[in-house]
């Protein structure tokens, strides 16, 4: 058997087969919506746990069988409401805020000329929504924060992103096997040094989508944070032309990378 | 219905049949193949609002199943989320089949499961090198390797099978 006889054999057996009725949607829908649900629910009974407690300041949560240190309430935290959230994702709350001050820190990095205001998208699948962002939400393993901003610049727009992941994760500590594992992408890595850091570099994502992100630096500080930082010359969705180049340079974006501005808990 | 839950439906309508096929082969039978679609498509609506970003959703879609059938395989089938009856290694007997197609089944059901996966992506998806790479996260070195290697399994196990 060969590679032809193969691809006819399949196509045969497919042929041959008798397969059932086409599944149903709507059950798909409901296994779906089951596991959002217990998503959620898990959220919703650690939070439960800790206000009836009446536990405050500095208390570990316990969500899911992983420990959640850190996540405060109350008058020491920097929210003044209660910690709200949607599956594992914070939207009120210290966790929270480091996101918007993650964004804040990558806005300031952003050379003079750029305008890195809020923008919408304008592709219709994207119903209209923002593309600034920020987030924070409890990985398996360690707090996880992405920020992403528009940059405009002669009427093109860019996109740069900053991912952390706080100490905790598992994430490989060889920086170009660190930086492949960015968004699942594959690209063109060497490892650079930054003032005695070894940072990923990526320049040319090879994964052949076109979506994301062009180049990336991964960092690991010495406590395990991770930190990854990428641009983009487009921003997909956007229906505005690219930048005429990149924000940084490579040696820019790895050097930003190692940048204590960045490194979250 | 919300629009979230509306487009879901939509997809999951017309791409479930294809990601089925290709299930079909890599399980061995329809009932494995369901399951299978069952729990890629849960792991597609709750990562959906990132997911639908994304112009290469069916890539999404494909690459989701093939490791969530290599994932299950290294766990044991239907650990989780099973209601069906445990299967057994060879695969249940389709009805309809000509007994050539059954040994081949039966015979792919015995490669192992990456050779498996690597075969099914390049000759029934048609998957080039590069892209099965990228789907199973393996170099195209490993993809090439894997691939003679399955098919040589795959001519072992037809030829003891027709000994018989």
């Amino acid at each position: 058997m060969n590679e032809q006889d193969l691809r006819r054999a399949f196509h045969d057996v497919m042929v041959a087969s008798s397969p059932p009725p086409s599944m149903d949607p709507s059950a798909v829908l409901r296994s779906g919506r089951q596991a959002r649900s217990r998503r959620m629910a898990v959220w919703t009974g650690a939070a439960v746990m800790v206000l009836v407690a009446g536990v405050g300041v500095g208390t570990a949560l316990v969500a899911n069988g992983v420990s959640v240190p850190g996540l405060q309430f109350g008058s020491n935290g920097s929210s003044s409401g209660p910690t709200e959230n949607n599956g594992r994702t914070q939207v009120n709350g210290p966790q929270a805020d480091k996101g918007k001050e993650l964004l804040n820190d990558l806005i300031a990095m952003v050379p003079d000329g750029y305008k890195t205001e809020q923008m919408q998208y304008q592709d219709p699948s994207y119903n209209g929504s923002d593309m600034q962002t920020h987030q924070a939400q409890k990985g398996d393993e360690a707090w996880e924060y992405m920020v992403i901003t528009p940059v405009q610049k002669d009427g093109g727009v860019g996109k740069l992103i900053t991912e952390v992941h706080a100490v905790g994760n598992k994430l490989p500590s060889e920086p170009c096997a660190l930086a492949q594992t960015f968004w699942g992408m594959d690209g063109e890595c060497q490892v650079v040094d930054v003032a005695g850091k070894k940072v990923g570099l990526v320049t040319k994502n090879t994964s052949g989508r076109d979506d994301t992100f062009e180049q990336w630096a991964a960092y690991r500080h010495p406590d395990g944070t991770v930190v990854f930082l990428g641009q983009n010359k487009g921003f997909y969705g956007s229906r505005r032309p690219e930048l005429g180049a990149q924000v940084f340079t490579t040696e820019k974006l790895a050097s930003l990378a190692t940048d204590q501005r960045f490194h979250l808990s | 219905m919300s629009d979230r839950d509306a487009a879901f439906q939509a997809y999951f309508a017309a791409r479930s049949d294809a990601m089925r096929g290709t299930a079909y082969l890599l399980c061995g039978d329809w009932h494995r193949a369901e399951d299978l679609v069952q729990q890629t498509f849960t792991k597609i609506y709750l990562a959906w609002r990132r997911i639908q970003r994304h112009e290469a959703m069916d890539a999404y879609t494909r690459q989701t199943l093939v490791r969530t059938f290599l994932s299950e395989r290294r766990r044991g089938w239907f650990r989780h989320e099973s209601v069906g009856e445990p299967p057994t290694e060879v695969p249940v007997t389709p009805s309809g089949l000509p007994e050539e197609r059954l040994v081949l089944l039966g015979a792919l059901a015995k490669v192992p499961p990456k050779q498996r996966a690597v075969l099914v992506l390049r000759y029934w998806e048609d998957a080039s090198v590069e892209y099965t790479a990228e789907l199973l996260g393996i170099s195209e070195g490993t993809v090439k390797s894997q691939a003679a290697r399955g098919l040589q399994t795959l001519r072992g196990l037809l030829a003891e099978e027709r000994v018989r």
